[in-house]
């Protein structure tokens, strides 16, 4: 038997054997491959979703950056005083209601 | 050599070619790693990489592309495999001394479907072709059955023309040596 004799014989028998694969192999290969080509089509749909996923993200960081900053106000020199010293706390809660005293009752107070 | 712009192949054209080479290639895989489900497993994972990675490129370069991932595939199984099995045995859980033949790849004539069919002859050439060394199995299927020339079952093999020719030889001279000692 000379080789193309061998080759022609061998791959004949391998033709055989796989034409005779049960349905269930058949059916997994055919299911595998199905499950292969569904895949660009998977792709096509996230490819524009991660898209429109990152444009909002920018949009979001670019307003996010832009908001109008409220400054908080600068620290007067006599509120740093009040909370350094030593003073109760109790005394200056009460401050605008003893203002308020002094005004309504002409300037007596205590 | 890559299709141009404009001239893609359509998703038809992968599902006819793959649909063509699905049946062979699992059969390859399957002599190669003895075992049914890790031969579909292995198909499974060449089509899903040819169709994300290649499936832009010109039809005719499936082929050996496809047949290329397959055999990648396989090495990384049989790596993992051998991986495992030194585990087992530094681990004292060594099958290998339970059952000698567990690990062995399954020659084809031990397939309990091929030995229902009756066919003697199929199961003896499934059976010369399972128990070839990797390489010459390899060579022999991708040039005799798949068609594939010298230098595209070397990129397949990841090996040089020279090793393709050799382990082809050798592969021929196996075969002969095991059918005629059938025959006899």
């Amino acid at each position: 038997m000379n080789d193309e004799e061998l080759t022609r014989r061998v791959t004949r028998a391998l033709d055989e054997g796989v034409d005779r694969l049960d349905g269930a192999t058949r059916a997994r290969l055919a299911r595998a491959r199905r499950r292969a080509l569904e895949v660009p089509n998977a792709r096509r749909w996230l490819l524009p979703a991660m898209g429109g996923a990152a444009l909002a993200s920018v949009i979001t960081a670019v307003l996010w950056l832009n908001r109008p900053v409220t400054e908080p106000l600068p620290l007067a020199p006599q509120d740093f005083e009040m909370l350094t010293t030593g003073d109760r706390l109790e005394l200056y809660q009460q401050l605008d209601f003893l203002r308020w005293l002094e005004a309504t009752e002409g300037g007596h107070v205590g | 050599m890559r299709g141009a712009e404009g001239d893609r192949p359509g998703a038809g054209a992968m599902d006819h070619f793959l649909a063509g080479v699905e049946r062979r290639a699992f059969r390859m895989a399957w002599f190669a790693v003895g075992n049914r489900d890790d031969a579909l497993d292995i198909v499974q994972e060449a089509m899903l990489k040819l169709v994300r990675r290649y499936g832009h490129h010109a039809p005719g370069e499936w082929p050996p592309l496809f047949y290329r991932i397959l055999q990648s595939r396989v090495r990384d199984h049989l790596r993992r495999e051998r991986f495992r099995r030194r585990w087992r045995v530094w681990l004292g859980h060594d099958e290998a001394s339970e059952d000698p033949l567990a690990d062995l790849p399954a020659p084809a004539d031990a397939d309990p479907a091929v030995g229902a069919q009756g066919d003697d002859a199929v199961a003896a050439v499934e059976a010369a072709v399972g128990a070839l060394p990797l390489r010459q199995q390899q060579a022999f299927l991708l040039r005799a059955w798949e068609g594939l020339d010298v230098a595209q079952t070397a990129a397949a093999m990841g090996c040089s023309e020279g090793s393709v020719k050799t382990h082809y030889a050798r592969a021929l001279q196996a075969l002969r040596a095991r059918l005629e000692e059938h025959r006899a």
